[in-house]
């Protein structure tokens, strides 16, 4: 099957930050019935996140965080990757294994349309109910020039 | 995808890697002693002493060399996913050395430290025929003294390559330096550090 990378990056993007039982309800029934081989189990570290001054600057260590990563084969030999913000084995685990099935022509529209689009759907929501709680306490100050002009 | 290249390294990543730890301390203490390695499965022409031996001690950290025939695809693939190890072609920078017994680096390349860091010399890995603590025959047969040892040691070595011997009793570098020399055997592991004093019966 012809995955282009973006694909790939975008439904594993999805995995890493859907809401664990969000992910967990939608995915069960597909992956119940799956074999998978373990080639990392479910393993929790720490990564240094690096930023950029204003964006473009010189580069510098903003701080470390947890991740848990995990890595499957499924029965057709493609490989599952997840990596996952926090501590929390069963999402990783569960990432990696929708990650390999993804890439499995027999699954994929199926897997596109039952998990990862209900997924994204779900992500914008609550992003845009956060954009909208956080617009509405926006102020307004007259006398001072708040730097956008 | 050539997906197929990844095999499991450690079944429990913890406490297999204490274990492999922890058999490589008591061989490095006491040279000669024949210890159990097989957490893993082989990797393709690495034993599973070998493979077991490099996943317990690479780390993102280590500068790897890899001897012809273990510098194929599926090893170079394993080894860089389950340690991180950095790879070189440069046996002189190398913190571990890789190889079979008859493809060994020229010894007076390798990384010796220095007398104020000699623990930063280059530590040999080779992978031999078989390894007993009674005389094979058709084996080398080294007679072991030093620390770790309470009077002295026997210890076969199936396809012990003439170099390594030569350097084993000759002994060229200059104490603290000196390489340490892990051998590893199918599922077993032994060691001659750089203070064992070797004879060949």
């Amino acid at each position: 099957m012809n995955i282009s990378t973006e694909q790939r990056q975008h439904w594993i993007a999805v995995l890493a930050k859907a809401p664990t039982e969000a992910l967990r309800t939608l995915s069960d029934s597909v992956v119940s019935d799956m074999q998978f081989e373990v080639i990392r189990e479910p393993e929790i570290g720490l990564m240094q996140v690096r930023a950029r001054m204003g964006g473009t600057g010189d580069a510098f260590n903003m701080g470390d965080m947890t991740v848990t990563r995990c890595v499957v084969r499924s029965h057709n030999d493609t490989l599952g990757f997840s990596y996952i913000a926090g501590r929390n084995k069963p999402h990783a685990l569960r990432a990696a294994q929708l990650d390999a099935m993804l890439q499995l022509s027999d699954f994929h529209q199926r897997l596109t349309d039952t998990v990862i689009e209900p997924l994204k759907q779900q992500l914008i929501n609550t992003r845009q109910v956060k954009q909208q709680a956080i617009a509405a306490t926006k102020v307004d100050f007259f006398t001072l020039v708040r730097g956008e002009d | 995808m050539n997906s197929i290249a990844l095999q499991v390294g450690f079944r429990d990543s913890v406490t297999n890697a204490q274990q492999v730890f922890r058999s490589l301390l008591t061989v490095m203490s006491e040279p000669g002693v024949i210890e159990t390695l097989d957490q893993t499965e082989a990797l393709d022409t690495l034993s599973p002493a070998a493979f077991s031996t490099c996943l317990a001690l690479l780390d993102s950290t280590t500068r790897l060399w890899l001897a012809e025939r273990f510098a194929i695809d599926s090893v170079i693939r394993n080894l860089s996913f389950h340690s991180g190890c950095r790879l070189t072609g440069n046996a002189n920078e190398a913190d571990f050395v890789l190889c079979p017994a008859d493809q060994l680096p020229p010894l007076e390349l390798l990384k010796l430290g220095s007398a104020e860091y000699p623990d930063r010399g280059c530590t040999l890995l080779v992978q031999v025929g078989q390894l007993s603590d009674r005389a094979l025959p058709g084996a080398d047969v080294l007679r072991l003294q030093g620390p770790g040892i309470a009077d002295q040691r026997i210890l076969s070595v199936e396809s012990l390559p003439a170099e390594l011997i030569r350097y084993l009793t000759e002994r060229p570098d200059p104490f603290p330096l000196g390489l340490d020399i892990v051998l590893l055997a199918g599922g077993s592991v032994t060691a001659i550090p750089r203070t064992t004093i070797v004879e060949v019966n």
